[in-house]
C-alpha cells in the first residue's frame, strides 16, 4: 500500500508539473468566482454547459477545471452575500446573516476578509484531511466487491432521499423516478428494447447533458426571468484592503472555531445526501452556542461569517472523496460532477484509489490550490470589482444564459431532439421545485441507475441468487433500513410522548 | 375534498409508472424487466402513499407568495401568467430553432427579449454579437460542431 501511495504522489507531482493543468486550474478558478458572485447562476448551470467541451480535453484538464470551478463558487458567492446582502450561492445564506450587517456598520472589508479567509481555511484543512484519509479509506474500499456496490448505491440513494431537504417520501419518489428514466434504451446485456416506443432517438437512452441542463440549469433562469430587475439592489463600497487583511487574521484569531467548523463541514461532506445547507446551519448554530455573546449573532459578528464559510468550502473536499471513491455523489452539484467523470471515461469507484490514485490526489489538491490562488490571491485584491457582477440586470443575463443552455443541449450529440429533451426536463425540474421534490435525488438516481443494474448483474453472475449474503452487504442493508425507519419511528415516539404528557 | 396541484402531478406520475409496469411485463427477458419492474412497483407504492397523505391532509398549502427552499436556491412563487410568458419565450425559441436554426433564432431571441424588457439598442447589439461570436468561434470552429440550420433552410437545400 505504501508503494501504491508513493506512486500516487509521484503521479500527482507529475500532473502538477504540466502547463495544461495550471491553465485549466486558473480558468476554473476565474469562472467559478464569477459564477459564484452572480446570484442565480452557479456551478450547476455552468458545468453541464462545459461537459460537451470536456469530450475534447484530457481527463485531467477537464476534471481540474470542473473541480476548481465548483470549489470556488462559494467564495465568489460570499462576496455578494457580505457586500450586497444577497447570497451568490445557497451555501452563503448563513454568511449573509452576519456579513451584511457588518457591511452596514462600515466593516464590510473586514467581513469580506473573514469570509474569504474562512473559505480558504476550510478548503485547505479539509483538502489535506481528505488526502491524509486516503490510506485509511483504501483498505475499506478494496474490501468492497461488485455485489456490495449494489447496496452502496442503494444506501447512497436512501441517504440522499432521506437527509436532503424536503420529505423523505418525496425524496424516494424522486430517486425512484430518476432510476427508472435511466433504464430507457436498448439493453445490450439482454438484447431488449426498453421503453423506446420504436424510437431510434432513445436507442442509447435518454442523454445525460440535456437532462442535467433541463433539470438544473434552466429552472433558475426561468425564475430569474419571472423576477426580473437586478438581484442585488443596494451597493456598498469596499475599498480598504488593510481591513480585508484584518478579516483574514480574524480566522486565525478564532482558530479553534475555524478548525472545528472545517472538520464538521468535511465530515458532513463525506456523508451522501447532506448538502451544504446542513453544513452551514450546523456550524452557524455551533458558533452561536459556543460564543460568549450569542445574543449579538445576526447583528454583525465576525464568528457568524467565519463558521459557515469554513464549513461550506470544507464540505467540498469530503464530497469529492466520496464521489471519487464510491461513485456516490452527495449532492446535485456532485451528481453533475460525476457526469463529468463519465464524460471523460474516468469511472469513479474503487479504481480511483488504486489505478487512478494520482488523479484522485491531484483533484483533492486542486481544491487546496484553487483556494490559495482564488480565495487568497484573486479575491483579496479584486473582490470589490467582482461584486459589481451581481448588478448585471436579469434582462441581459437571462437571454444569454438561456441561449447557451440551448446550445449546450445541442452540442452534446449534435441532435436537435436533445434540445426538446432539455425543455421537457426543464418543465419537470420546474414542477419538482414548485411541488417540493428533490431534483438532486432524481439526477443521482438517473446517473446511478445504469451502474446499479450493472453491479447487480455482476453480483448475481459471481455470487448467485444469494449474492448479498456478505458482511458488508448485510451491514449496508441494515444501515439503509435504519435510515428509512428513523423518521417514522421518531414520529411514533413523539406521538406517544405527547399522549403521555 | 380539494385536489391540490401536487396531487395532479402524482396522479400523472402514477399513470406513467403503471404504463412502465405494463411495458416491463411484456419484456421477454427476465433480466431486462427485473429492475424496471422493481423500481416501478416500489415507486408506485410510494406515490400512492404520498397521494393518500395529500388527499386526506387537513391543512392547505401556503399561499401564492410563499418562499420555498428547494434544491439549491430559494424560490418565490410568481404568478401563473408570468410563468406562462416565460414558457412561451422558451417554446418560441425551441420552435424557431427547429425551423430556422441556431444562428437566426438565437439572435432574434436575444434582440427581442432584451428590447422588450427595456434594454438599449447598443447593449442589445453587443450581447447578440458576443453570443454569435461565441457560437461561431467556440462551438462552430473550435469544437467543429455542425450547427443546425433549421428545417426551412434544409428544405431550401442548405445543410
Amino acid at each position: 500500500m505504501l508503494e501504491q501511495l508513493a506512486q500516487g504522489y509521484l503521479g500527482m507531482f507529475h500532473n502538477l508539473s504540466t502547463l495544461g493543468f495550471w491553465w485549466w486550474l486558473l480558468a476554473g478558478i476565474v469562472v467559478g468566482l464569477i459564477l459564484g458572485v452572480i446570484p442565480g447562476i452557479g456551478g450547476m448551470t455552468f458545468i453541464p454547459l462545459f461537459l460537451p467541451f470536456a469530450l475534447y480535453l484530457e481527463p485531467l484538464d477537464a476534471l481540474t477545471f470542473i473541480i476548481a470551478l465548483s470549489s470556488t463558487t462559494s467564495a465568489g458567492g460570499a462576496i455578494t452575500a457580505v457586500l450586497a446582502g444577497v447570497p451568490g450561492e445557497s451555501a452563503n445564506i448563513a454568511t449573509m446573516i452576519d456579513g451584511y450587517p457588518m457591511t452596514k456598520k462600515g466593516q464590510g472589508s473586514r467581513a469580506l476578509g473573514a469570509a474569504l479567509g474562512g473559505s480558504s481555511f476550510g478548503s485547505i484543512l479539509a483538502g489535506l484531511a481528505a488526502a491524509a484519509m486516503i490510506p485509511l479509506v483504501l483498505p475499506m474500499i478494496m474490501a468492497v466487491r461488485s455485489a456490495d456496490m449494489v447496496f452502496v448505491v442503494m444506501v447512497g440513494l436512501t441517504f440522499i432521499a432521506a437527509l436532503s431537504s424536503g420529505s423523505t417520501l418525496k425524496g424516494l419518489i424522486s430517486a425512484g423516478m430518476g432510476v427508472l428514466v435511466a433504464f430507457v434504451g436498448y439493453d445490450f446485456g439482454t438484447l431488449t428494447e426498453r421503453f423506446m416506443f420504436g424510437s431510434n432517438y432513445l436507442y442509447d437512452g435518454i442523454p445525460t447533458i440535456p437532462v442535467a441542463l433541463g433539470l438544473m440549469a434552466l429552472p433558475p433562469m426561468i425564475d430569474l426571468a419571472m423576477g426580473g430587475g437586478t438581484i442585488a439592489r443596494v451597493r456598498e463600497e469596499v475599498t480598504e484592503l488593510r481591513q480585508v487583511w484584518e478579516g483574514y487574521k480574524d480566522v486565525f484569531r478564532h482558530w479553534k472555531l475555524s478548525v472545528r467548523c472545517s472538520l464538521i463541514g468535511y465530515i458532513i461532506g463525506i456523508i451522501p445526501g447532506i448538502g451544504s445547507g446542513t453544513a452551514i446551519w450546523v456550524t452557524y448554530a455551533h458558533a452561536k452556542q459556543s460564543s460568549k455573546t450569542p445574543e449579538k449573532f445576526g447583528t454583525g459578528m465576525v464568528e457568524g461569517v467565519i463558521a459557515p464559510q469554513c464549513a461550506a468550502d470544507a464540505k467540498e473536499a469530503g464530497s469529492l472523496l466520496t464521489t471519487m471513491a464510491l461513485g456516490l455523489p452527495g449532492s446535485a452539484m456532485y451528481a453533475i460532477i460525476l457526469m463529468g467523470f463519465y464524460m471523460v471515461n474516468v469511472v469513479p469507484g474503487p479504481s480511483m484509489l488504486t489505478e487512478h490514485l494520482d488523479l484522485t490526489l491531484t483533484l483533492e489538491y486542486v481544491i487546496i490550490l484553487a483556494s490559495i490562488i482564488g480565495e487568497i490571491g484573486i479575491c483579496f485584491t479584486l473582490a470589490p470589482q467582482m461584486a459589481k457582477l451581481a448588478y448585471v440586470p436579469a434582462r441581459i443575463m437571462v437571454p444569454i444564459v438561456i441561449s447557451l443552455v440551448f446550445l449546450g443541449a445541442y452540442a452534446s450529440n449534435s441532435r436537435i431532439e436533445d434540445v426538446l429533451t432539455m425543455v421537457i426536463f426543464a418543465g419537470l425540474g420546474l414542477a419538482m421545485i414548485r411541488l417540493g421534490y428533490n431534483r438532486a435525488a432524481f439526477i443521482i438516481g438517473f446517473i446511478l441507475g445504469g451502474e446499479l443494474e450493472h453491479y447487480l448483474r455482476l453480483g448475481i453472475a459471481t455470487g448467485g441468487a444469494f449474492f448479498f449474503m456478505r458482511p458488508i452487504s448485510i451491514g449496508l442493508i441494515a444501515l439503509g433500513i435504519a435510515v428509512l425507519a428513523y423518521e417514522p419511528i421518531k414520529g411514533i415516539l413523539a406521538k406517544r410522548r405527547a399522549k403521555l404528557a | 375534498m380539494k385536489i391540490k396541484r401536487s396531487s395532479y402531478f402524482l396522479i400523472l406520475l402514477l399513470v406513467l409508472l403503471l404504463l412502465a409496469i405494463v411495458l416491463s411485463f411484456r419484456m421477454k427477458s427476465f433480466e431486462a424487466k427485473l429492475l424496471p419492474l422493481a423500481f416501478a412497483g416500489v415507486t408506485s407504492v410510494l406515490i400512492a402513499i404520498q397521494l393518500g397523505r395529500e388527499l386526506t391532509a387537513k391543512t392547505e398549502d401556503a399561499g401564492k407568495t410563499a418562499i420555498t427552499t428547494a434544491g439549491s436556491y430559494e424560490v418565490e412563487r410568481g404568478s401563473i401568467s408570468q410563468l406562462l410568458i416565460v414558457v412561451a419565450w422558451l417554446v418560441g425559441l425551441l420552435v424557431s430553432i427547429w425551423l430556422f436554426g441556431f444562428y437566426l433564432s438565437i439572435s432574434a431571441f436575444i434582440i427581442a427579449y432584451m428590447i422588450l424588457h427595456g434594454s438599449r439598442w447598443l447593449e442589445t447589439i453587443i450581447a447578440t454579437i458576443s453570443v454569435l461570436a461565441l457560437m461561431y468561434g467556440v462551438f462552430g470552429r473550435l469544437l467543429g460542431l455542425p450547427m443546425y440550420l433549421g428545417l426551412i433552410f434544409n428544405m431550401l437545400g442548405y445543410y
